[in-house]
């Protein structure tokens, strides 16, 4: 876009009034005082400037076919048009938790969100351990990565608008991330 | 700052997380300069401050006795080992 730089020359716009020819001038200033004077603005004199603008109208600022874009429709504001960028670009949110000890049906953990989790990893208490959830799946999987496949322990995840619950399905706290007082990291794409 | 849930479990531990600028009904903020020794095991005492259920006050719990970890799995490294050494056994035998 490009800001309009005036001349400063006196003749940048044109007026165009609908007052009658008749008028004297006591009554045009009467009016003007009180802000009954009709006019319009008439469009801008060239002359005036030394760059015109970008004319801050529709199709510079939003058109029917960008708006479609964003899944709106009618005559969606500037600020319609932002909230809906807002709330499709992806979120990511990092956090941590440390473990209470318990684990299996019944003795589940919980992350809450600010957003529906699409995608979530935990890591474990070793670094091979590490357990991807995503969107969807009703499971994860954890273990010692990559010597221990046979000690590979499936977690039941359910999601629940912003909040994911788990719980191990064999083994202990252990693989249900969730070890006492051991603190876990985890990050979340919604 | 943490958020933890008011209702203990079993154990007597309280799930929790990092607070994300949301805290969830049965939920409470825990400020940080909330002394909570033996977390996240230990009584807690909540009321709304402001709109948001907030941690006023913790009582240290007992630690449950470590579980026992699992057993560390041999490498794959000491896997091959001992089998090349099985068969070393395996053929020094028919050798004979």
């Amino acid at each position: 876009m490009k800001d309009s730089i005036i001349k400063g020359t006196g003749n940048s716009r044109y007026l165009k009034s609908a007052i009658s020819a008749s008028m004297t001038f006591d009554q045009f200033k009467q009016m003007l005082i009180a802000g009954t004077l009709p006019v319009d603005l008439f469009g801008a004199n060239a002359d005036g400037w030394n760059q015109l603008g970008t004319a801050l109208n529709k199709a510079n600022l939003l058109t029917d076919a960008t708006a479609a874009l964003l899944g709106l429709s009618g005559d969606p504001t500037i600020n319609a048009a932002l909230a809906a960028i807002a709330n499709g670009r992806a979120k990511i949110e990092f956090g941590s938790y440390v473990g209470t000890g318990v684990y299996g049906s019944g003795n589940s953990n919980s992350l809450t969100f600010g957003f529906a989790p699409r995608m979530v990893c935990i890591n474990g208490t070793t670094a091979f351990m590490l357990a991807p959830y995503i969107w969807g799946d009703p499971h994860f999987a954890t273990g010692e990565f990559p010597d221990s496949l046979d000690h590979a322990y499936r977690q039941i995840v359910t999601v629940s608008g912003t909040t994911m619950e788990w719980y191990t399905n064999g083994g202990n706290s252990y693989y249900q991330l969730n070890q006492s007082g051991h603190t876990y990291n985890y990050f979340a794409i919604g | 700052m943490k958020i933890i849930e008011i209702a203990p479990l079993i154990n007597g531990a309280h799930r929790n997380q990092t607070y994300n600028g949301f805290v969830p009904d049965g939920w409470a903020l825990m400020p940080d300069d909330l002394t909570a020794e033996s977390f996240p095991f230990g009584a807690v005492e909540a009321e709304e401050i402001d709109g948001t259920m907030t941690v006023t006050a913790w009582t240290a719990g007992t630690i449950p006795e470590p579980e026992p970890q699992p057993e560390p799995e041999p490498s794959m490294a000491d896997r091959m080992t001992a089998v090349e050494d099985a068969i070393e056994i395996l053929l020094s035998g028919r050798a004979e």
